[in-house]
């Protein structure tokens, strides 16, 4: 269940950022350039429409790590 | 929400793709990409929008009509709604350069001398949010309501004294009000305030701004879907990421419209489009109009198309069918909505339906791409885009009921104001039409022009004309001889200098009123008088108008004590009907050509351009 979710995502990811989570779900925006607050909320639009969920307040600006991402999207999305 | 994406380059009559398989195909060459970019709608959504923002190329059916700068000052983050503009122009065929500026310094901008643009874009797009109101729900309002009119149209002035053109976009409304469903009845709530700042704006922008009605437009895609709080609190952006595309749609749709990139006739087919049923087969009273749930569908279908030929859109036929049934239908079906006289042109035969619309453009003196073609079939929809690119074709739902909302939401038929002359434009096409056909029964261009007892009206620019005079420096590119845009602003200024003529002309003939068709704009500097601007509008190219205008121009220079009257010609690659215009009104060359411009001279000491002799002048 939680690969599934960790795949899809980064998929999601490298198709807003340009490239795949170098550090899987450790992944931090410092981590990647292309990964700013634009490229973020692009990412949080593209992950609630593909798992038809929203996702906390505290993660619409960039900072937390990936995983944090992934770990949300399983508490609120029973489809992932 | 529905996903609608229109693909003009499938010419076999294949239905085209779902725009989510464009997202996802990565084999999809760039032509087909380019196509979906130019005719993709608002509720494909943010990331489809995106995407192909990113990967636009032009081709040739979306090869642009006009240029455009423009600048959206607004009082929340617009860094992800200024990507998609060039996107949402490109479906109006407008080029629209966007200049970005910082979001929240609009006084700065446009009030700060030291800190304005370096160049002043032609357009600026103002927005505001309800945020920005300082409104308590349940509070008097009475004072924010004040302080924002005065706050916006202050912006205004100072936008409009820079030179720009406003296009101010109204409030939305916020989804949630403390006084639920009972808001707009209650004074002090914050949604009555909002529509009161939009109606105080929108009739103080009448005629001079271009108001856009957000909220009728959040309304139609809906409050919740519009706003989102959490990306306000968040990021400082008032509306959900899918509202962007909706956004992009209403700025681009109004600066497009403003430049007159608008559709001014819709050709219809007839069989299963105005009505159900195949005509040839079924007999003038076995087509399904009025009459159950399908002739009803197509009964709404034609209500909505009288509506917009009473706003001005002019109607025509392209049809498959016996001339002689489709006249017997329209005089003796009594179920028709729609009438003989409704149409301004009506081409029915066996002809490819590219050639029916070349017919139509041809009668009616209107420029393929102010066309729009609506036909059930999408293998004739597809000729039709394949042969006339510049046409734009609308993608129709299968079921009749869902017509209207086709129309609707196709770009050309994007309107924001309604401009006074914009009303008689339906029937003067019509006027056009019967002149046409009178031109078939006279044997001499004179005798045409006689026959059409055509009187013209000549009057200073006042305020009252000043729009309307806008709108044609505008939208005029044929029968313009500098096509220097000057803006509603400049007008206004220039209007009261006294060294200035400015000159509006109407034509009526035995037809139609066709309005203000005409205007001149010239400076008189010592000896010499100059002619910055001579335009005419296309439905009255051929008429004589302009040596109307010009004489009058000469007497007026004469008066002044010119001894001379210079006329300029700047050739664009759409002008070139009016190359030797100044030459065949008895003015010679003057001086060497420029690089941009050739310059005539008319020598008002040995008497004056003549004027037409075919049009009579009302006294005004």
């Amino acid at each position: 269940m939680k690969e599934n979710a960790m795949n899809r995502i980064s998929e999601l990811f490298a198709s807003v950022v340009g490239m795949e989570p170098p550090r899987g779900e450790d992944t931090l925006p410092d981590d990647v350039r292309g990964w700013d607050s634009l490229a973020h909320i692009r990412l949080v639009h593209a992950i609630e429409r593909e798992f038809g969920c929203e996702l906390p307040e505290g993660l619409l600006l960039v900072g937390k790590p990936l995983g944090d991402l992934v770990a949300a999207v399983q508490d609120s999305a029973p489809g992932a | 929400m529905a996903c609608i994406v229109t693909n003009l380059s499938d010419h076999d009559g294949n239905r085209p793709g779902a725009l989510g398989e464009t997202r996802k195909d990565p084999e999809m060459n760039v032509s087909d990409r380019a196509e979906s970019a130019w005719s993709v709608d608002p509720y494909a959504g943010y990331g489809v929008w995106h995407d192909l923002s990113k990967s636009m190329v032009l081709n040739r059916s979306a090869q642009p009509q006009r240029q455009v700068s423009a600048a959206v000052l607004a009082t929340f983050t617009t860094d992800l709604l200024i990507p998609l503009l060039p996107l949402a122009s490109a479906r109006h065929r407008l080029s629209m350069e966007v200049i970005e500026t910082p979001f929240g310094q609009l006084e700065q901008l446009l009030l700060d001398d030291r800190r304005g643009f370096r160049t002043m874009p032609e357009y600026l797009v103002l927005a505001g949010t309800w945020h920005d109101l300082r409104l308590n729900s349940g509070e008097s309002t009475e004072e924010a309501v004040r302080e924002a009119v005065s706050r916006w149209t202050g912006l205004w002035e100072a936008a409009i004294a820079a030179g720009a053109r406003v296009v101010q976009i109204g409030f939305v409304p916020p989804a949630v009000d403390s006084f639920g469903l009972a808001a707009s009845g209650v004074e002090s709530s914050i949604s009555a305030a909002v529509a009161r700042i939009n109606t105080q704006l929108s009739k103080s922008a009448a005629g001079r701004v271009v108001f856009v009605d957000a909220a009728a437009a959040a309304s139609i895609v809906g409050l919740r879907n519009w706003n989102s709080p959490r990306y306000w609190h968040s990021t400082r952006m008032p509306c959900s990421l899918d509202a962007l595309p909706h956004l992009a749609a209403l700025i681009a749709g109004a600066i497009a419209a403003d430049c007159g990139l608008t559709t001014r006739c819709v050709i219809l087919d007839l069989d299963n489009t105005l009505w159900g049923g195949i005509l040839g087969e079924d007999g003038v009273d076995g087509i399904a109009i009025g009459n159950g749930p399908l002739g009803e569908s197509f009964t709404s279908f034609q209500h909505y198309l009288r509506g917009l030929r009473k706003r001005g859109v002019a109607l025509a036929v392209a049809s498959k069918n016996d001339p002689a049934l489709v006249e017997e239908v329209l005089k003796h079906n009594p179920r028709m909505v729609l009438q003989r006289e409704d149409f301004a042109c009506i081409v029915a035969g066996w002809q490819r339906k590219s050639e029916q619309v070349l017919e139509i453009s041809r009668r009616l003196h209107l420029g393929l791409s102010s066309l729009m073609f609506v036909d059930d079939n999408p293998a004739e929809r597809a000729e039709v885009a394949w042969a006339l690119p510049e046409v734009q074709v609308v993608e129709m739902p299968r079921s009749p009921a869902a017509y209207p909302e086709a129309l609707a939401s196709a770009p050309g038929l994007f309107v924001v104001q309604h401009s006074r002359d914009d009303g008689l434009r339906g029937h003067s096409y019509k006027g056009l039409q019967q002149a046409a056909e009178l031109a078939g029964q006279v044997s001499s261009l004179n005798e045409f022009l006689q026959s059409l007892g055509m009187c013209a009206e000549i009057r200073p620019l006042n305020q009252n004309s000043l729009p309307r005079a806008a709108q044609l420096i505008a939208k005029t590119n044929q029968f313009n001889l500098t096509v220097r845009r000057r803006t509603q602003s400049d007008l206004e200024r220039l209007m009261h200098d006294p060294s200035v003529l400015a000159l509006t002309l109407s034509l009526r003939d035995r037809f139609a009123d066709h309005g203000i068709v005409g205007f001149c704009l010239a400076f008189a500097q010592g000896n010499n008088a100059l002619i910055d601007t001579l335009l005419l509008s296309c439905r009255v190219i051929g008429r004589t108008a302009e040596r109307m205008l010009v004489a009058e121009t000469a007497k007026w220079a004469a008066q002044r004590g010119c001894a001379s009257l210079l006329g300029i010609y700047r050739p664009t690659d759409r002008n070139r009907l009016v190359e030797g215009l100044y030459l065949e009104l008895g003015f010679t060359p003057h001086g060497k050509p420029l690089d941009d411009a050739v310059a005539f001279e008319f020598d008002l000491l040995s008497g004056f351009p003549q004027s037409s002799s075919f049009i009579q002048e009302m006294a005004s």
